[in-house]
């Protein structure tokens, strides 16, 4: 029989420890991440406000960050529909400062579902607390 | 640190690891949990968003959308959700291990067993996929431990009276507020006191009146939150709209196979480490357990199958059954293999193969296109493949 004390000592020890040290490198590659996502959103929104070039927010990497560079542009009328390719990042926040959940629905289609749902969704947080583009597109 | 703190902790830490890739996701629907928390909240909606709340199906299963509309103001409402299905989650994870504690009480090895369990339920697929996204799922799974240790409870008592039933109604009748995956235990718990009447030799002679007086007030008080909640609201019985969902798809032998690569990939080894449970599993209540229980959650399935939904999030529903068994499947290997591995090496290495497959899957999970509800086992394969080659940029 099975000394049970010990053989399940040492499994949830193992499992303890190998799972806390998985955390904390998620953790530290995390932070690291978003550190470095926001100098780059720092230094290009900056750059695309003063050249007043919103293209320069397609460098951002983080699609909300991304987002909310364009945004200040879309809120001057800037039409996300007439750059050639199209960039998601554009239209979320075309759609977001529109607060139109059609229009995600028109942008975003065919193998596009993950940007649709981050489209509407922020829509709809966006109508009732103008917030739809603080916690955007996590889309794996 | 003692093994009690070390297994507690771990079985946190594995609940957040397994959270954590799917954390403040959203899926279709997401799009009327939004603004169904902030109707709760009282805020003036729109005529098409007050539409979309009240005639969604989200908006009938209320309770996580209020706790998430307390929470709203100082987290924004994707994390008041993610948040909440955070907590919820590692709080099944360590709800379940005591639930598998009690349920294999007179084993030597329930240590292990409800360890074991309890950690392929962190590491499960569908819970990877569902449990922390902006939604509600997470939240049926935690009301389907409480209700099956409420249920035990009461039959640990000497004898069930009407009002213990009472409670139970009253109870898992709250519970479909919040998810209805919880409507298991409806006939779970009526065939399970209708066997306990049956093998209560005391009882033999008032058999029939004993069963109706305890079972009558439990089928009157269940249904009684949600016809509260529907009366208060004004909103349709939670079952409107869904006859028209029953098409011809799923009766297809391709909708069968979708069926079949759904649930099954869902808990993948599992179901194989279940069949070595099964075969060692001596003890003749938690045979019984398996079987009533099993039961129940297949016709739940298939119920949802008819009803166009397949999804891994519904196979969870068989957690109960499928993990204590695997459990017991994995400490029998274990002490069959003990002459060539030792044996916490060879539990650690059946937790950390459906780990990985399940985070596989997870990952490797089709979103980018849209499976339509009646589509085939075809329209799956054809989607995986899309995302393997997204993903892995193979082919």
């Amino acid at each position: 029989m099975i000394n049970e004390n010990q053989e399940h000592r040492a499994v949830v020890k193992f499992f303890f420890w190998s799972v806390l040290i998985i955390l904390i490198i998620i953790t530290l590659i995390t932070l690291k991440t978003k550190y470095s996502d926001e100098k780059e959103f720092e230094m290009y929104a900056a750059q695309a406000e003063e050249e007043n070039n919103p293209i320069l927010c397609e460098n951002i990497k983080n699609l909300r960050l991304s987002s909310q560079c364009y945004s200040i542009f879309v809120s001057q009328g800037y039409d996300c529909t007439g750059q050639e390719p199209w960039s998601d990042a554009c239209l979320i926040a075309q759609g977001v400062f529109l607060k139109d959940d059609l229009f995600c629905d028109i942008v975003f289609t065919g193998t596009k579902v993950p940007e649709n749902l981050e489209c509407r969704v922020s829509v709809f947080i966006e109508r009732y607390t103008n917030e739809g583009l603080r916690d955007c597109c996590h889309i794996e | 640190m003692t093994a009690k703190k070390y297994c507690l902790l771990s079985l946190l830490l594995l609940s957040i690891l397994s959270g954590l890739l799917y954390y403040n996701t959203v899926l279709v629907d997401t799009q009327a949990y939004v603004p169904s928390t902030y109707y709760l909240q009282g805020k003036i909606l729109g005529d098409d968003d007050t539409e979309r709340v009240l005639q969604s199906y989200a908006f009938k299963r209320p309770v996580e959308i209020m706790a998430a509309a307390l929470l709203e103001p100082l987290v924004g409402v994707r994390h008041a959700y993610s948040l909440l299905n955070m907590l919820i989650f590692a709080a099944t994870t360590i709800l379940f291990y005591y639930y598998l504690k009690e349920f294999f009480k007179n084993h030597e090895q329930k240590e292990n067993l409800a360890y074991i369990g309890a950690a392929l339920c962190a590491v499960s697929l569908p819970l990877i996929l569902y449990a922390t996204r902006v939604l509600v799922d997470g939240a049926g799974y935690l009301t389907l431990v409480l209700g099956l240790l409420l249920i035990e409870w009461i039959f640990e008592r000497k004898e069930i009276e009407w009002y213990h039933s009472c409670f139970v109604g009253f109870i898992v009748g709250m519970f479909l507020l919040v998810r209805d995956s919880v409507v298991i235990l409806i006939p779970y718990f009526g065939l399970r006191y209708l066997h306990y009447i049956y093998i209560n030799k005391e009882l033999k002679r008032q058999k029939i009146w004993k069963a109706c007086a305890v079972l009558f007030p439990f089928v009157i008080l269940l249904p009684m939150p949600e016809i509260i909640f529907m009366w208060y609201y004004n909103v349709g019985s939670v079952l409107s709209g869904k006859a028209a969902a029953i098409t011809a798809g799923k009766y297809s032998l391709l909708g069968w196979l979708k069926f079949i690569i759904v649930h099954g990939a869902a808990f993948h080894v599992a179901y194989i480490l279940a069949y070595f449970g099964w075969k060692h599993e001596q003890d003749s209540a938690r045979k019984r357990f398996y079987v009533l229980y099993g039961i129940c959650a297949f016709i739940y399935i298939i119920g949802i199958q008819l009803v166009a939904l397949t999804s891994p999030r519904f196979t969870m529903v068989l957690f109960p059954v499928l993990l204590p068994l695997a459990a017991t499947g994995i400490i029998s290997l274990a002490e069959k293999w003990k002459n060539t591995i030792a044996i916490h090496k060879t539990i650690i290495c059946c937790i950390f193969i459906y780990a990985i497959i399940s985070f596989l899957g997870a990952w490797l999970y089709p979103s980018r296109t849209l499976i339509l509800e009646d589509a085939g086992g075809n329209a799956v394969i054809n989607a995986v493949l899309e995302e393997i080659k997204l993903k892995l940029g193979v082919f």
